[in-house]
């Protein structure tokens, strides 16, 4: 199969490829001709294909998207009161369901749920458009798992947030200046033995490395852990197993080409680095220095091309 | 379980990332696993650094989304030859049992399996007022299990809010012996492929060509191939259990489920394996409504169908009020018992009926 550029196999392939499931989309329901489809089709393979995609790739990459989900949501953004009324009787419910398992608590759940709701709908308007949420979804995975990660960001990041303003009311309310952040105590680990450590990690593969902060630092279960890269459980269990006894046999075999003897080296490894003053609780808080996840971007320039 | 060293905790979660978070829609494709293998591996890389990340990703899992059930471990173990054959005998002695306890099971059934068509009648009348003969309006129409595309998966699905377990009677249809018994052959000459199943397990980047299966969700395989898979997996570690497993899981009344393509998904053995029931190929299915043996699934465009075998035999149900019919999408469908059912519509209309789907009212 000949390679073709996204461009000229999106104006050959894409386009009938598009043509062939409007039908399936159904894309009239709600107003959408042909070429608008196309467009919003065109428009979701140029952000994910690779800049030179062969005609077979384009071919199943469009197949594969939920062309009628994505019609629906992107009818909803361009305020079609239709596919509102179908997008509100398939996933009002479960958009408070999905608060709830998320926030665990009925009243945070509610406030999660409305504030999705009011981006979902657009209550901002940028050039005299509305801006909805909605038109960022592309389609590649179901509607509802969209808004179930939507609303998982959106919960993450007002938990961020609140964090950082529940720390200042409580030192206002105390009466005392806040306080300047206490400098973390340097540590006091053998260059060495980090330096080997940090080799042993980087050849870790980033599965593995996913695992190993899944387990350790997040605390999640063997079944949360399998469910997330759908393996069997057990799978992880060995995998857990053999990641911890292979991590500790190369930063052994790294401390030893560092000069170490091999005594010395298990000794080093042993060392308990809450012996060394650091405050492992406050390392493991992120910092939010970063702005939150945010579909703006991918709103504003996708706003066009449906209704 | 072996610790990773001290040290190895401290440095793992000093390489935290905080830029260049992946977006909603990539985050969910990988979820349902319709993300191709380049995109996967950048994410993860990025999930493992990333602990904000790695927490949307949890909340973002689906409550009732199941692992995979086949451990990579068996992959190795089937690669032995003799292990292998074994799996393929056990297995053949596993389907030979199950069909003999049908059999049985259908010779001592004394009520028979035939569809009982359903007569939708229009009527324009009150609620209060006796149901009168009228004479039905709609042929039904009835699918039997012959024309049941039995596509067999690996993993379970996930299940609709609505849909309900359903028990069934040991009775099984002749049709459904049938269909199993010409399954076997399709058993072993699959079990012999354990490499190509090992290889459909690994995320896929493209849906096959009829663009039915998106990737890595629903294994598109031919009838039997993923009920063999698990039986053969389990075969491997406890032949001696199978019969007493068999023969409980014979007795369970089937599980429905709808799954967010709108297709119709049942299990026979408590949920462990998974199959889709055509129903209706050209609607997309949003409701279902389980009594026993009876069960309602209603979708798109009024597409509204009965059957009171299990699944067996279908009959398509068009409720009629003064000469209008229902056919509007239909999001939900409840039947308390067999006789009382009540069906709303996206359109916000509310169609009951007091006598199994004979005569309706609309609100």
């Amino acid at each position: 199969m000949p390679k073709l550029g996204v461009q000229s196999g999106m104006e050959q392939t894409g386009l009938q490829f598009a043509a062939e499931i409007y039908e399936k989309s159904r894309a009239a329901e709600f107003g959408l001709s042909p070429e608008n489809f196309a467009d919003i089709v065109q428009e979701v393979t140029k952000k994910y294909l690779a800049t030179e995609a062969s005609a077979a790739d384009i071919k199943a990459f469009v197949v594969a998207l939920r062309v009628e989900e994505l019609v629906l949501a992107r009818s909803c953004a361009a305020g079609h009161e239709r596919a509102w009324e179908v997008f509100l009787t398939r996933y009002r419910e479960k958009l408070y369901d999905i608060a709830a398992y998320i926030a665990k608590e009925s009243s945070a759940a509610r406030e999660l749920a409305d504030s999705l709701y009011a981006d979902l709908y657009g209550t901002t308007m940028r050039d005299g458009r509305r801006v909805s949420k909605l038109a960022s979804y592309t389609g590649r995975g179901s509607l509802e798992g969209w808004l179930r990660t939507v609303l998982a960001q959106e919960f993450v990041n007002r938990y961020r947030r609140q964090r950082r303003l529940v720390s200042l009311d409580e030192e206002t309310e105390q009466g005392t200046q806040f306080p300047a952040s206490t400098p973390e105590p340097q540590t006091q680990v053998d260059s060495r033995l980090a330096a080997a450590t940090d080799g042993a990690l980087g050849e870790l593969s980033s599965e593995d490395r996913f695992i190993l902060a899944s387990y350790y630092l997040d605390s999640r279960t063997l079944a949360d852990i399998a469910r997330t890269l759908r393996v069997h459980e057990s799978t992880i269990s060995r995998k857990l197993d053999k990641i911890a006894k292979s991590l500790r046999k190369r930063i052994l075999a790294g401390l030893q080409q560092r000069g170490m003897s091999r005594r010395q080296a298990q000794e080093a490894l042993e060392i308990d680095v809450r012996d060394l003053g650091l405050n492992l609780h406050s390392r493991l808080l992120q910092e939010s220095s970063h702005r939150p996840f945010s579909n703006k971007e991918a709103e504003a320039g996708a706003g066009k091309g449906s209704g | 379980m072996v610790q990773i060293p001290k040290i190895g905790l401290l440095r793992l979660q000093q390489g935290t990332v905080l830029q260049n978070h992946p977006d909603a829609e990539l985050i969910t494709a990988f979820i349902e696993n319709s993300i191709t293998t380049r995109e996967r591996t950048t994410l993860v890389e990025h999930l493992s650094k990333c602990y904000d990340c790695r927490e949307i990703v949890s909340l973002s899992m689906p409550e009732r989304l199941e692992a995979v059930a086949k451990p990579r471990g068996a992959g190795r173990w089937l690669s032995w030859p003799a292990l292998r054959w074994a799996g393929a005998v056990a297995c053949v002695a596993v389907v030979g049992t199950v069909v003999t306890l049908h059999y049985e099971e259908r010779s001592r059934s004394a009520v028979g399996n035939t569809a009982q068509p359903i007569q939708v009648a229009t009527l324009d009348r009150k609620s209060t007022e006796p149901a009168s003969p009228a004479p039905a309006v709609e042929k039904p129409t009835q699918q039997t299990a012959a024309g049941v595309n039995a596509e067999r998966q690996v993993t379970a699905p996930v299940r609709q809010k609505k849909a309900i377990e359903g028990e069934t009677s040991s009775s099984i249809s002749s049709n459904q012996t049938a269909h199993m018994a010409q399954t076997e052959p399709e058993l072993n000459s699959q079990l012999q492929s354990a490499d190509a199943l090992e290889a459909q397990n690994a995320p896929r980047a493209a849906p096959s060509a009829s663009g039915a299966v998106v990737p890595g969700r629903a294994k598109e395989a031919a009838p039997g191939i993923a009920m063999d898979k698990t039986v053969a997996n389990q075969e491997a570690k406890a032949v001696s259990g199978s019969n007493a497993m068999l023969a409980s899981r014979a007795s369970l009344l089937p599980r429905w489920a709808l799954n967010s393509d709108g297709s119709l998904q049942r299990s026979r053995d408590g949920g462990n394996t998974w199959e889709i029931v055509s129903v209706a190929p050209q609607s997309r299915l949003r409701a279902l409504a389980a009594n026993g043996l009876d069960i309602w699934v209603g979708g798109s465009s009024g597409a509204l169908y009965h059957s009171s075998d299990a699944g067996e035999h279908w009959s398509q149900v068009r409720p009629v009020v003064n000469g209008v019919t229902l056919s509007a999408d239909i999001i939900g469908v409840e039947f308390p018992d067999l006789q009382h059912g009540k069906i709303s519509t996206s359109s916000l209309e509310t169609w009951t009926t007091d006598d199994a789907g004979q005569h309706w009212q609309k609100q």
